[in-house]
């Protein structure tokens, strides 16, 4: 077998979204037995690439080369059919079922009739897990097994299909180590046996321990691919940050006044473990993090969404009750979720409506809402904010993205906050209502509030924080004052 | 094809446009067949009759479609009917006051309410099983309370105004309906509390985090829905001048299958008071067809089976044509 064989190559490949060119004129080579890692922030389309070699989008132009020849997916069926097998971080196996019926799901070993032929599935499931040095009961459940473990069934699964090329996504983001050093060994198994192998991750040192090659991608594009052993964690870093920042973001000076927000020890099951800081009025703290690292988990159980284990919080030195959202509400906390449409808006109901949510009570009288009064300030919003919409009673599901959005931060303006949290403020926006935004969030701050951002995207990010924190892993790892704050010194904390 | 393709979709957008008007269409077309059938169908008397028949399954459905529109739903309100007739008839007859076996009607209905609600928001079971389980524990508990009837012994002459009595020509049944609808219709689409229930239903997240107490609303909008259908509990028992424990079967599904063909949805979020009204009066006018035009009144219940799949057909309908909207 020849160590230079390429087994997958990608060839100008495009694919957008409504607003968004998510891949632009990717190439890529993928040998035999290579392990080539995929590195990038988030949104640089390293996702949309491999969900397009699992069969679940369509590219929108380029080519798909498998073994030379061209290769045309239209499911994920499809591509593990043809050898590609993608682990996705969530594993897509039956709990109900056993190891070995997980591992050929899609074709069942049968006997003359068609009945299952247990013995021969069971064996071959054996076979297989012992070919990557793996101690499991075919006949165990998949349900009592850990997360690692139903990791290796997929890579079983993958190999009961022959698959020439594995595609993991962030394998380890929900590992211990010891569990992640068993993954490695299985990796490099695979490796021996001339499977080529894409690894996405987050996590640099992994590139260095692991792989052969790294790849980096930012803004849909193909930055760079290098050899490890000839690169460094500087240079790969340089690559995924490269980009100047372009655009102008109107952070006017801010007079920092008290502490409004106090945030102590805050945990929950799932992922914060002892979050502290303090958001000062007049202030817009920056919180970034990759993917998984707990900002929105952070947003959810200061407001009470989730609940917390441990912690405390405090509004203005008044201790706030944790896991009740309407206490939060009406103490002045305000949250912009990340999830616009499934947590934010109320799809059925009009623009107005949804603006004055929660502050609606304010127009009534004996419990009835004065609809002028709600019609003549909701109005006042749709002008201010330059909201485009017929009409206030036009069904907000009908309007744009960047209008829904406006439509929510009219909702907060409106309401007298202390403390304003924005998720991804202007995820999936165009770039000129994220500039709108952006001056909107620097008004929330002169007007006295306590602004958090919350935001993967590094431009957005250092152009309206007055303080950054880094977060990783549900706790914080890095703190920055606006004058020293560089790319660098954030993702090098993000990654930590 | 491509004509009758764009015909389907022009019907379902109009669907979601102007659903109150192209119900009363249907309400018309119905009673014109009928009328054709037996002319006396359209007589003054005939439309009384149909109305007052109808204000039991209104009143219930007010509360019904709250729920609904918070996106929850309560089957156990047939039971609950019975449950209400059976108690206030015998507490008339144990007090001799009609206020009082009024009021220990409503209050049964108050307090099945509140434990469906509690049921569903404390303890999280989904409303659908949940009301299930409270229709089997009401219709085994008034079983268990009185298996036979219960008479109007001293012949109380106030209860039996409720639901036979007139005020003017206009029965009272009507009047209380009319009062009630009133009501309500201010509150669901003027007040606060009408707003937030639409949010509730619409987003519960949003909702939240706009500051509404979303358990406790709901908590409070199964104990209003369970009242009204005490309230048509009492009038029931009032028209049948007995409490029977057998009463009620099948009250609830009129009442659900009436609300849904009224454009309100199963998923929350959605619907109106006038839509239930035709709804619910568009079921009432078939039974009331099917007994005038002589044929057999079991084809009744049959009839009401099919009206439910039409009207969540519909609301499935409804739904793709909004989809369709937003990307046009």
């Amino acid at each position: 077998m020849n160590e230079n064989d390429v087994i997958l190559e990608v060839r100008k490949i495009n694919k957008e979204f409504p607003g968004v060119k998510a891949l632009n004129g990717v190439d890529l080579i993928l040998r035999r037995g290579e392990v080539q890692a995929l590195v990038g922030e988030n949104g640089a389309g390293k996702s949309t690439l491999i969900k397009i070699l699992a069969g679940v989008y369509r590219k929108d132009a380029g080519e798909i080369l498998f073994e030379g020849t061209p290769l045309e997916l239209h499911s994920a069926h499809d591509s593990l059919q043809r050898g590609i097998k993608v682990v996705f971080q969530e594993l897509a196996l039956v709990p109900q079922l056993s190891v070995a019926e997980n591992v050929f799901l899609e074709s069942f070993p049968l006997k003359r009739g068609g009945a299952i032929d247990w013995r021969a599935m069971n064996g071959k499931t054996q076979e297989i897990l012992s070919s990557i040095n793996l101690d499991l009961n075919p006949s165990r459940k998949v349900s009592s097994l850990t997360i690692s473990q139903q990791q290796m069934v997929e890579i079983a699964r993958a190999l009961s299909h022959e698959a020439k090329v594995v595609i993991m996504d962030e394998p380890t983001s929900a590992l211990t180590p010891n569990e992640v050093r068993s993954l490695f060994e299985v990796i490099r198994r695979l490796k021996a046996l001339g499977i080529g192998i894409l690894y996405v991750t987050h996590k640099l040192e992994e590139v260095f321990e692991l792989c052969d090659r790294v790849t980096v991608f930012r803004d849909g594009q193909l930055v760079s691919s290098r050899a490890v052993p000839e690169t460094n964690t500087n240079e790969v870093v340089t690559d995924m940050v490269g980009r100047a920042i372009t655009t102008l973001f109107p952070r006017t000076h801010s007079v920092r006044g008290e502490p409004v927000l106090t945030v102590r020890g805050l945990s929950t099951d799932k992922k914060l473990k002892g979050v502290s800081f303090e958001v000062h009025a007049g202030e817009v703290v920056g919180i970034f993090g990759l993917l998984g690292a707990g900002r929105t988990e952070l947003a959810r159980a200061i407001f009470g969404l989730d609940p917390a284990i441990a912690g405390e919080l405090e509004l203005r030195g008044r201790k706030l009750r944790l896991g009740s959202t309407s206490h939060s509400a009406h103490a002045g906390l305000g949250l912009l979720t990340e999830d616009r449409k499934g947590e934010g808006l109320v799809l059925q109901m009009s623009v107005a409506q949804n603006m004055t949510l929660p502050s609606v009570r304010e127009f009534a009288r004996f419990g009835l809402i004065r609809a002028k009064e709600e019609n003549s300030r909701s109005q006042e919003y749709v002008q201010r904010l330059a909201i485009k919409t017929p009409s206030l009673r036009h069904k907000v599901e009908y309007l744009s993205g960047g209008n829904q959005q406006k439509v929510l931060l009219a909702r907060w303006l409106m309401k007298k906050l202390e403390v304003i949290i924005l998720d991804e403020p202007t995820r999936g926006i165009d770039v000129g209502a994220k500039a709108e935004i952006h001056k909107l969030i620097d008004e929330l701050a002169m007007a006295g509030l306590a602004v958090m951002v919350l935001t993967s995207e590094m431009p957005e990010l250092l152009g309206v924080s007055d303080r950054i924190l880094v977060m990783s892993g549900g706790r914080i790892t890095g703190e920055f004052g606006r004058e020293e704050a560089t790319q660098e010194k954030i993702l090098a904390a993000a990654i930590a | 094809m491509a004509t009758s393709a764009t015909r389907g979709q022009t019907f379902t957008r109009a669907l979601v446009l102007f659903n109150e008007l192209i119900l009363v269409l249907v309400l018309v077309l119905i009673s014109i067949l009928i009328s054709i059938g037996n002319p006396k169908f359209i007589s003054f008397a005939n439309i009384l009759n149909i109305l007052r028949d109808s204000s039991m399954a209104v009143i219930a459905g007010i509360g019904m479609t709250m729920l609904l529109i918070t996106g929850e739903v309560d089957l156990s309100i047939g039971s609950l009917v019975a449950f209400v007739g059976v108690v206030a008839m015998d507490i008339i007859n144990k007090t001799q006051s009609t206020a009082l076996g009024v009021l220990a009607g409503l209050a049964l209905g108050s307090l099945t309410g509140l434990v469906n609600g509690v049921v569903r928001t404390k303890l999280k079971v989904n409303s659908l099983i949940g009301t299930i389980a409270m229709m089997m524990i009401l219709r085994g508990g008034v079983y268990i309370y009185r298996i036979a009837a219960v008479q109007n012994y001293h012949q109380k002459r106030a209860f039996f105004e409720i639901g036979n009595g007139y005020l003017g020509f206009l029965p009272i049944p009507i009047l209380l309906m009319a009062i009630l609808y009133l009501v309500f219709l201010v509150v669901i689409n003027k007040s606060l509390a009408g707003r937030y229930l639409y949010a509730t239903g619409g987003n519960p997240t949003a909702a939240r985090i706009s500051g509404i107490n979303v358990d406790r609303l709901k908590i409070l909008t199964f104990i209003v829905s369970s009242t009204l259908a005490a309230m048509a509990g009492v009038i029931l028992v009032s028209r049948m001048n007995s409490g029977q424990p057998n009463s009620g079967q099948g009250f609830e599904l009129e009442v659900i299958s009436g609300v849904i063909l009224g454009g309100t949805s199963l998923g929350g979020g959605e619907g109106t008071l006038v839509g239930s009204l035709i709804g619910i009066i568009i079921m009432r006018i078939i039974n009331n067809g099917i007994i005038i035009l002589g044929w057999n009144q079991d084809l009744q219940i049959v009839v009401s089976g099919f009206v439910l799949i039409v009207a969540v057909y519909l609301d499935n309908r409804r739904k793709v044509a909004r989809a369709k909207i937003i990307t046009t």
